[in-house]
């Protein structure tokens, strides 16, 4: 996490905010999963530690990756590291009785965050900027997930709720604008991708899927998605083959008997079976190609993303036929994640900029009831002023449209007090925002001098 | 210098620019695309001003330059083949030399000798070589993605480089067009010099025998591959040896007859 704030530094709220959790980076696998809350146990206890520890404004985020707190308290003085801590063990103890993890551990582990560091790794979470696997989209919307639980149980404050609509925003512009997201990572999806250099149309194109359990199941429902000429999923036990063709709603399901001639029908096969020995040799290539030749398909993709492999490596030695495997797959993932890392540095540009924006909010709102006090100093000094004028015996013959233009020109004059004063302070920083706001309420936090 | 020698000048500066920047597609870094945009930029700019150029001389060579130029367009649009311009770009470019240093007065024959059947043979000649020449280019990309894949290098492959079903296509494509325009360029070429036209028929042995051998060549191809059914691989190979026959018929036969290159 990093500890750079917003180019100027204002008297704002955000050191009200804080976070407190775990996350793939802090804690293992085993302790992720005793801190795992299903989102109903998130509603139950967003509402009582809001009760309990009188926090208005919290939401929690809880996947197999991370499970951490957001929110904002008005007593910022409140926020040490024991009472964040304090927080997230009652969060726990009250809804997730079958934890395994002692008090002990409860307050070493969970990291803590406040202020800008805070409001920065909220941004970083729901841009995936912070996820296990860079840019991956399944937390934006477990984020707005976690929205939505906050909102029902009645924590989603005005200020968390502007912070996590940051965050979206931020994440949408991100994903846009940046490289973060076109490069799939996943070995099944990088294995349909590969199928491009055979078609750029993937609709063109047959697929057979040997396997049906999950690295299948992965690649059939992306194969799927593209509405291929045909899908087959061959299994050596056809039942499974076709439950997975019943859940996609697509394709067909054929057992092993007739691999031939379903190889010579295909132009990419995919296999990922648990099968010890090879399932496909190169006899059944070449016999796939003696058929092939005659209904003039084109080249042969065979991609193994099985281990121990399904495809003699020898089949690669008949013309027209590419074999690939899990190793030159992960190669394409890893140049892949490449380029999400290098378009981090663009995201971190965006993540700036809009936390920048995020911070101008927080001027205003925390400026908000002196803005409105000089406004009203100003709209009732300047009409005492101007009543005391009226009296006076050469106004007296003043019609009713001429009063209405000098009330109106008194209005906008307050008005542009006002405006001069909000710009003043926005633009103010540090010691400057202090000394301003200081004197501001000594002049306006009173009646208008008689 | 003469706006001829300008137009001339502009046109062969741009495709020798534009093949050193084209061959950036190549490449896989976001950082080459700038080079590579102004190198379709210096294609476009060659192929208007040959254009131009052949239209004011024209000569055979010029002729086939912007012929090309304008195939390679055509496909980059209908297949999005950008990278052909890699192999198309200093091919035009080697034909604007050779118009330049041996061919200065080889051009279409003026009205004296004008026929009909003479023009047509000229036509076609020039679109069959044209489609010869794309399918060569074609035939190279092909096999280098077909290397690329064997050895499993999937990470040198450029993100924008054309899949196999798009090559086969643009392949076939090109090889049944040109192989169509190089029969009537025959055939044309036979009734002009049996009608008598020709003064040293001689001189113009070679040239036929040459061209009858290309011809068998590319109905060799498109039989093997059509009722063999062989591998596009193999028709990409035989490909490259066809245009290597017509390129010696091209650069190897300048000399022979009148026309020699045509």
């Amino acid at each position: 996490m990093t500890n750079s704030s917003p180019k100027k530094p204002r008297l704002d709220h955000s050191s009200e905010f804080f976070c407190v959790g775990h996350n793939h980076r802090t804690a293992d696998i085993e302790t992720r999963e005793a801190y795992y809350l299903t989102p109903e146990q998130v509603e139950l206890a967003l509402v009582a530690t809001s009760k309990k520890f009188g926090l208005s404004e919290l939401a929690m985020l809880s996947t197999c990756n991370r499970c951490e707190v957001f929110g904002f308290s008005s007593a910022a003085t409140f926020l040490s590291v024991e009472f964040l801590h304090e927080i997230y063990e009652f969060i726990h103890e009250t809804v997730n009785s079958k934890s395994k993890i002692g008090p002990d551990l409860f307050r070493k582990t969970p990291y803590t965050s406040t202020g800008w560091d805070a409001i920065r790794h909220t941004f970083h979470v729901a841009a995936s900027l912070d996820s296990l696997v860079l840019g991956e989209t399944q937390i934006t919307g477990q984020f707005k997930d976690a929205i939505t639980i906050a909102r029902n149980a009645g924590t989603l404050g005005a200020m968390l709720g502007r912070l996590t609509q940051e965050a979206l925003g931020t994440a949408k512009k991100i994903r846009t604008e940046t490289a973060i997201g076109r490069h799939r990572v996943s070995i099944s999806h990088a294995a349909i991708d590969l199928a491009r250099r055979a078609s750029s149309d993937l609709s063109t194109l047959s697929f057979l899927i040997l396997g049906a359990g999950e690295m299948s199941r992965v690649a059939a429902e992306y194969a799927a998605s593209y509405k291929p000429r045909r899908l087959v999923i061959a299994n050596r036990t056809k039942e499974k083959a076709t439950t997975l063709v019943e859940q996609l709603n697509f394709g067909e399901a054929h057992g092993h008997d007739q691999l031939s001639s379903l190889i010579a029908h295909a132009d990419v096969v995919i296999s990922a079976t648990s099968a010890s020995e090879f399932v496909v040799m190169k006899s059944d290539i070449v016999t796939a190609f003696k058929t092939r030749k005659n209904s003039r398909l084109g080249p042969l993709f065979l991609i193994d993303i099985a281990l121990p492999r399904d495809i003699d490596p020898k089949c690669s030695e008949v013309e027209g036929v590419y074999l690939f495997d899990i190793d030159d797959l992960k190669s394409v993932v890893e140049a892949h994640m490449d380029k999400r890392r290098e378009a981090v540095v663009e995201a971190e540009h965006i993540v700036t900029e809009r936390m920048d924006n995020f911070s101008q909010w927080l001027g205003l709102q925390k400026m908000a009831p002196l803005i409105s006090s000089s406004s009203k100093y100003f709209t009732d000094t300047i009409l005492k002023e101007a009543q005391k004028t009226f009296a006076r015996e050469n106004f007296s013959r003043l019609d009713d449209d001429q009063r209405k233009a000098i009330d109106a020109m008194v209005a906008a004059m307050a008005s542009r007090f006002t405006s001069d004063i909000a710009k003043t302070l926005r633009n103010a920083t540090g010691d400057e925002t202090q000394a301003l706001i200081s004197a501001l309420k000594a002049l306006f936090e009173k009646d208008p001098s008689p | 210098m003469d706006n001829n020698a300008i137009i001339s000048m502009i046109s062969l500066s741009s495709f020798l620019l534009a093949s050193s920047l084209v061959v950036l597609g190549f490449k896989n870094s976001p950082r080459q695309v700038i080079g590579l945009r102004v190198g379709y930029f210096l294609f476009v700019v060659g192929t208007l001003s040959t254009t131009v150029e052949a239209l004011q001389s024209g000569s055979t060579a010029t002729l086939l330059a912007a012929a090309v130029a304008w195939a390679t367009i055509i496909s980059w649009f209908v297949w999005k083949l950008e990278l052909i311009g890699a192999f198309t770009a200093p091919v035009i470019a080697l034909t604007l030399l050779s118009h330049i240093f041996f061919l200065p007065h080889a051009r279409v024959p003026s009205s004296s000798i004008d026929t009909r059947s003479l023009q047509i043979h000229i036509v076609a000649a020039v679109i069959g070589q044209t489609f010869a020449i794309l399918a060569c280019g074609l035939s190279l990309l092909f096999l280098w993605l077909d290397k690329k894949l064997k050895n499993r290098e999937l990470n040198e492959l450029p993100v924008r480089y054309p899949a196999f079903t798009t090559l086969t296509k643009a392949l076939n494509r090109s090889l049944w067009i040109g192989f169509a325009f190089i029969t009537l360029s025959l055939l044309t070429g036979a009734i002009f010099s049996l009608n008598g036209q020709l003064d040293n028929i001689q001189n113009m042995y070679p040239k036929i025998v040459w061209a009858i051998l290309v011809w068998t060549w590319y109905l060799c191809i498109l039989v093997l591959k059509e009722i063999r059914g062989y591998q596009p691989q193999k028709t990409a190979r035989m490909s490259l040896i066809g245009f290597a026959l017509m390129s010696l018929s091209w650069f190897g036969l300048l000399f022979v007859g009148p026309w020699g290159a045509q």
